[in-house]
């Protein structure tokens, strides 16, 4: 098991100051995670001494560059229990979301039924949001229990009534929210005939071991920069069978076969064909080096590393009177959210800020969730393989000035 | 970022002056009801500016948001009373810093502190 303290030595900004001269913690990684010297020096070395378009370069460094890439592609896949071919390079997690709800667009229509979750975070629903406009199919959520898990009674019915009708099921396989790990094996067990499995991965990534051949969905996207890599580089795994009847959403260079002066036929290749323009090769380079990096510290004891800060977390701020945790007491990962009594979430985020601490405030982009939940806004203080014990003691420590602050 | 905080900000906040809503309309008075949010705050206030003959003679707020926005709305409520339709529209970032005393604010807090401003048309 790796000592936090340890690991925090490779992270280069942790060790800087806040502006006020305190020392900074970090509890906003879920928003984005740090990013260890290996990565920053792995990216920076591939322009030192590998820059180079890739693939049409017949020499030195063009050869070097295109191997960076396709190593980088299948130390990815590799990290994800896929193959490097069912792995199509995005910007995020976003984009790949996006990617998914264009190419399904023709395999549904009016009558459909879409269902995505009250706690999508609004990458994983305005997109299914506007598909159903195209289609003129149907979305509906999943509604979200009081402890804050997915309903799967509500979802039992609906397959009872509807089963036929629902074509795909997006959902995150954690939400950046509430933390609940959605049961994604028990869910596929509840349909008859499975719909289009699309999964949120971005919150999942960075704490547990993911293989998505085991896990067995369609779709699983996931963002670099969450879990250690770089920002602007991000992951789409699609099952193969599925990715080789799947149509090209972006044109250009790269990705064709044979170009004329009227038409244009695309390349068979399954990497190529998803690849248009020159792709993030640094990005690239900087999140296979995070992979190497997580699979070093080893992802059963990065999981086991966020089950106890969870539960440290969780012991703590359920002790204070003003604090209410939102989100279920087990089976979650990656953060806690909560409301402070009579505080608005800003204002409890700027005094902590005040003490060196960065956390997040608001809606987390799942405005949904909160309404349904009648929350204003919420905190998180969010985890990553260098947070401590100590982070959270200095938290509670924080929140005893927010209350002197607000209520005297 | 403790400068955010005064205590006449945390004072507004927690005693405000011009919190409540004007609901009698007098003959020759006219109300108007104002609304601001901050979608991504969660902040949401309405503003009730009951005028005669073009100038405003009450103001009263409801709504729910953060400190800083609750107390730049309130604030902005007093300045509002006995000022002209046309003075209102000139309400901007400056007045509301003369007003809260917070000259400068990071990009984040912006929308919180210069809330009032969409109260003014």
């Amino acid at each position: 098991m790796f000592d936090p303290q340890e690991v925090r030595k490779g992270f280069p900004i942790l060790s800087i100051s806040h502006s006020s001269g305190k020392p900074l913690v970090y509890l906003d990684s879920a928003a984005t995670s740090q990013k260890p010297e290996v990565v920053i020096d792995a990216i920076s070395n591939y322009y030192k001494t590998s820059n180079a378009n890739v693939h049409r370069g017949i020499h030195y460094l063009g050869d070097k560059s295109t191997r960076a890439w396709h190593d980088s592609r299948s130390t990815i896949a590799t990290f994800f229990g896929a193959e490097p071919e069912e792995l199509i390079m995005v910007r995020n997690t976003t984009e790949a979301l996006n990617l998914v709800a264009y190419n399904l667009e023709e395999k549904i229509g009016q009558g459909d039924l879409i269902l995505a979750t009250q706690m999508e975070h609004h990458s994983n629903l305005v997109p299914w949001q506007e598909l159903a406009k195209r289609t003129k199919a149907t979305l509906g959520l999943i509604p979200v229990t009081e402890e804050g898990m997915l309903d799967l009674d509500w979802l039992e019915e609906k397959i009872r009534r509807e089963g036929d009708n629902i074509k795909i099921l997006a959902l995150a396989h954690v939400s950046n929210t509430l933390g609940t790990v959605n049961p994604i094996s028990k869910i596929k067990n509840l349909f008859k005939k499975l719909p289009f499995i699309v999964v949120d991965g971005a919150q999942a990534a960075p704490h547990m071991s993911v293989n998505f051949h085991a896990l067995g969905v369609d779709f699983y996207a996931v963002s670099a920069h969450k879990m250690l890599g770089p920002m602007g580089v991000g992951g789409l795994f699609v099952k193969k069978e599925i990715l080789k009847t799947m149509k090209p959403w972006l044109f250009g260079g790269g990705m064709i076969d044979e170009v004329e002066e009227g038409s244009a036929t695309f390349s068979e290749d399954l990497e190529d064909k998803f690849t248009a323009g020159t792709p993030d090769v640094a990005g690239a380079v900087g999140w296979a080096a995070a992979c190497q990096y997580l699979s070093a510290l080893h992802m059963n004891d990065v999981f086991t590393h966020d089950e106890e800060l969870i539960r440290y977390t969780l012991d703590k701020l359920t002790a204070i009177p003003e604090i209410t945790v939102v989100g279920p007491m087990k089976n979650r990962s990656g953060s806690v959210s909560f409301l402070y009594k009579g505080i608005h979430s800003h204002d409890v985020a700027q005094i902590l800020d005040s003490e060196g601490i960065a956390v997040r405030s608001g809606h987390h982009c799942t405005m949904p969730l909160h309404h349904a939940m009648h929350w204003v806004a919420t905190t998180r203080v969010s985890f990553n393989v260098y947070t401590t014990k100590a982070d959270i003691d200095t938290l509670v420590v924080a929140l005893e000035k927010v209350k002197k602050v607000f209520h005297g | 970022m403790d400068d955010l905080y005064l205590d006449s900000i945390l004072d507004r906040y927690k005693h405000p002056l011009f919190s409540g809503w004007i609901e009698v309309v007098p003959e020759n008075y006219s109300l108007d009801i104002k609304q601001a949010h901050n979608v991504s705050c969660g902040d949401k206030f309405e503003v009730t500016l009951l005028r005669k003959d073009n100038i405003v003679v009450d103001a009263k707020w409801r709504g729910e948001g953060c400190a800083i926005s609750t107390a730049s709305t309130d604030l902005f409520c007093e300045w509002a009373i006995g000022k002209t339709t046309e003075q209102l529209h000139g309400f901007d970032q400056k007045q509301i810093q003369e007003l809260t005393g917070i000259e400068s604010i990071t990009p984040a807090r912006e929308k919180c502190l210069y809330l009032p401003i969409s109260l003014k048309a």
